[in-house]
């Protein structure tokens, strides 16, 4: 566990990053993305209010499923402020034109686990079994980063395999059912019960052998910041 | 999420400071940039309006200065 200070030095990056935005001078209140199962110090300060009082305005939090979900709700006016987007959904967004802005990485993590079935006996040494596999995972997010990069790393011929787009939540609940075989995971409760009847297909060390990790942002609409 | 799960999710955050991340994450070199355009991210493109050939466009950490 880290150090407590390292913790609330997170909190305090979030709030000095957020209440820096130059939001309230225009603003009645401001609307706030976040993740339900994505635990980050920066909901002390949000229970707190820590961010009300640095901005002078209420701070509104609504949680979403995905990072793409933030985007949407970003470009529909009804969020200003994303925390702890995904950099996939970002990158994304940014592709297809959207006026959005980095403006501080708001956790660093390990790379998200994908899940296969404790019924297939398949494991990262004998990984290709995969192919013509099934596998939900959260398009364009970083567990859906993760999945491609973990393929890469065990040479698994993704064009095989049929990928449906599921959220976390929806991915573990098709593992568990056996709608699907593999179920890519971001989220601790989603991850608890996808690892309740599925193994992650790469260890921790194996994906830190590999190069792969992940982070998240904080992101802005360009008229927060204007 | 329940205590636990909470605690062992937490457990591999890492939450990097403003000055951690100003000197190794952002500016043109930063790996934020790095790890955008491996996501398939081509800066050069044109639909983004306000790109002016820096990433300082898109990913600005003066908010933390």
């Amino acid at each position: 566990m880290k150090s407590m200070n390292k913790i609330l030095a997170g909190a305090v990056v979030g709030a000095t990053t957020l209440g820096a935005v130059s939001v309230a001078q225009a603003a009645d209140s401001v609307n706030v993305a976040f993740f339900l199962e994505w635990a980050t110090p920066n909901q002390i300060a949000k229970v707190d209010k820590v961010y009300d009082d640095a901005m002078g305005v209420p701070v509104n939090w609504t949680d979403f499923s995905t990072g793409v979900a933030m985007t949407e709700a970003m470009l529909a006016g009804d969020i200003d402020i994303a925390y702890s987007q995904g950099l996939a959904p970002f990158v994304t967004a940014i592709q297809q034109g959207a006026p959005l802005k980095m403006v501080s990485i708001a956790v660093i993590y390990e790379a998200n686990d994908c899940f296969v079935g404790n019924n297939l006996g398949i494991t990262s040494a004998n990984a290709s079994e995969l192919e013509g596999k099934t596998v939900a995972v959260p398009l364009n997010t970083m567990a859906d980063f993760s999945f491609r990069k973990q393929m890469a790393a065990l040479n698994v011929d993704i064009s095989t395999m049929s990928i449906v787009d599921q959220a976390p939540a929806d991915g573990a609940v098709s593992l568990a059912d056996g709608s699907v075989d593999m179920a890519c995971i971001f989220g601790g409760a989603s991850a608890k019960a996808a690892g309740e009847v599925g193994t992650p297909i790469m260890s921790s060390q194996e994906k830190s052998d590999a190069g792969i990790g992940s982070f998240d942002v904080v992101s802005v609409t360009e008229k927060v910041c204007n | 999420m329940d205590i636990e799960t909470t605690k062992n999710q937490m457990a591999g955050f890492v939450f990097p400071t403003a000055e951690e991340q100003l000197a190794t994450y952002f500016g043109n070199d930063g790996i934020a940039g790095q790890a955008a355009e491996s996501l398939g991210v081509v800066f050069a493109k044109t639909n983004i309006s306000n790109y002016s050939g820096s990433l300082d466009a898109v990913i600005d950490g003066s908010f933390m200065e």
